[in-house]
């Protein structure tokens, strides 16, 4: 037996391996190189000083300041995302703002945030308001309500942020002005669920009654309508024609509310359309294993199973560029990055709750990876 | 490429000068066995570029504090072997399907002589943890006492793995090992 023989794939691994370890290492050198920088270092060193007082006196200082303590307190794994993009995470404490290259910035109490659709803005509950901000922290506008405030989704081109206040659905324009109320009642039993149609101002959404309704939101007029059960979430396709409502069992419609394809009555949780595409990735449970698929095909008869597990997936997300996928498992405590094309591929990320500071008790949910 | 002691100190100091040849030089020595040991441990060759490649990084990002009288080679292969074991613990925990590709990626680039397949087969009878000692012994060529030091374990009990890893092996590939 010998051992000196090439492994598979040993040559083509060592020139793409190459090339990333010499760009990073170029990346080191040319950092640590002298430069202007250095040689102005004191003066550099004061303006830095008296910046970094100013940021953290400020409110999205504050909550960078949180943020630095809190990522110091445990180990983290995620040190840097497989595509390009930012992951969102919803977390009890606030949001967090994963960028490609690891680092984090922690929006400290706000919740259910949400990506605007180029990544430039979030949207955010904090208590009775809505909040729109950077990524960074900065804040945009306000707009206090007197019940609290939930969910908020941007339209596709950022123009309307539907949201929850209380009971009630209400829609306001991107810029915080125009806020008006779209049904009184919009949550019943259950979970509420709404989602913008792609390329159109019409919200889909269940109201109290276990309707889905498909309203225009501009003209307050409703589109069609029809009987439900159930409804945990809504999610459009890209092109705005193909809807799933999650429930049980789930169900895909088209823009008209006609049924196109109906999935096996399972426990259905996190679900997403692949990106730019009708193919719809649906995670199913059956005796405690969980299994990841993509459906396609014009009634969603072709599956092709992605990824399965022992305990609960709880969230998935796709890649902007739709080459990775990523898996919450939550009972492995992984973040489990599936690259789909070109060739199969995994990386997985341990102990992912100590990233965001959550434990068994409490979980965080990902909001999307978005934007690069 | 030669790549004695002396050699390899050379590249390492060049290299903490900035020297992109010099840092090729001393990858390019070090690639073939580092992947080849990921790859034995856990027979993915897209798992084993993972471990090789992220090993590497993690050498590029503190090879300015390297202490250059110290041997390279023991320290990235310590890095390897135990990513390399992490990596098929956690696999055996899960299951990844849609092996429809997968299979297809792999049968493409299956090994040509039947000594490496024969040799990957009957490694991955193994567990991981017997794979890496074997691996180490026969493939990085370092003594059990070397061994017991790269893993943190006793002597005695790298000893016990080897000798009931080759038997497994010896009885698998109808043998002797060289």
């Amino acid at each position: 037996m010998r051992w000196d023989e090439p492994a598979p794939r040993e040559h083509d691994a060592e020139e793409r391996s190459w090339q990333v370890v010499r760009a990073a290492w170029e990346e080191r050198v040319a950092s640590a190189r002298p430069s202007l920088v250095r040689r102005r270092w004191p003066l550099i060193a004061f303006a830095t000083a008296l910046a970094v007082i100013a940021a953290a006196l400020s409110p999205p200082g504050m909550a960078v300041l949180g943020s630095i303590k809190d990522a110091v307190r445990g180990r983290d794994n995620l040190v840097s995302l497989p595509a390009p993009g930012r992951i969102l995470v919803n977390a009890p404490a606030g949001a967090w703002v994963v960028q490609h290259d690891g680092s984090k910035r922690f929006l400290s109490n706000y919740a259910d945030a949400a990506w605007s659709p180029h990544g430039l803005y979030l949207a955010a509950a904090r208590r009775n308001t809505l909040v729109a901000l950077e990524p960074n922290g900065r804040v945009h506008w306000t707009l206090a309500r007197s019940a609290p405030v939930g969910g908020p989704v941007w339209s596709y081109e950022g123009y309307r942020i539907a949201y929850l206040a209380g009971h009630a659905l209400r829609v306001v324009n991107g810029d915080g002005t125009g806020d008006r109320l779209v049904a009184p009642n919009a949550v019943g039993t259950g979970l509420p669920a709404f989602a913008w149609r792609p390329g159109t101002h019409e919200l889909a959404y269940k109201n109290g009654r276990n309707e889905l309704v498909l309203v225009d939101a501009d003209r307050s007029r409703v589109l069609w309508h029809r009987p439900t059960t159930g409804v945990e979430r809504l999610l459009w396709s890209d092109d705005g024609d193909r809807l799933l409502v999650a429930a049980g069992p789930p169900v895909v419609l088209d823009a008209h509310g006609r049924t196109i394809a109906t999935f096996p009555r399972r426990g259905v949780t996190p679900a997403a359309f692949v990106p730019h595409s009708r193919g719809l990735t649906l995670v199913t449970s059956v005796n405690g294993r969980s299994t990841v698929s993509v459906y396609s095909g014009p009634q969603y008869a072709r599956r092709r199973v992605i990824f399965s597990g022992i305990g609960v997936f709880a969230g998935l997300a796709w890649s902007p560029d739709r080459r990775w996928l990523l898996v919450d498992w939550t009972t492995a405590d992984q973040w489990v990055f599936i690259r789909v094309i070109p060739s199969p591929r995994v990386r997985t990320v341990s102990n992912i709750s100590q990233t965001f500071g959550t434990g068994p008790e409490s979980r965080f949910a990902v909001a999307g990876w978005c934007c690069p | 490429m030669a790549g004695s002691a002396r050699d390899e100190r050379a590249w390492i100091r060049r290299a903490q000068d900035g020297s992109v040849a010099d840092l090729e030089a001393l990858f390019r020595h070090h690639w073939p066995r580092a992947y080849r040991a990921a790859y034995l441990v856990v027979h993915d060759a897209a798992a084993a570029e993972d471990i090789a490649q992220e090993s590497f990084l993690a050498a590029v990002r503190s090879l300015e504090r390297f202490d250059r009288r110290r041997p390279f080679g023991p320290w990235l292969h310590r890095i390897v072997v135990n990513r390399a074991i992490d990596w098929t613990r956690a696999r055996a925990l899960r299951r990844e399907v849609g092996e429809a590709p997968l299979a297809s990626v792999a049968a493409a680039d299956a090994p040509d002589n039947p000594h490496a397949r024969s040799l990957a087969g009957a490694l991955a009878s193994l567990s991981p943890e017997h794979r890496a000692v074997i691996v180490l012994r026969h493939l990085l060529e370092y003594t059990p006492s070397e061994i017991a030091e790269l893993l943190g374990l006793p002597r005695g009990t790298v000893n016990s793995r080897l000798r009931r890893g080759l038997d497994t092996l010896e009885r698998m590939l109808g043998e002797e090992l060289e």
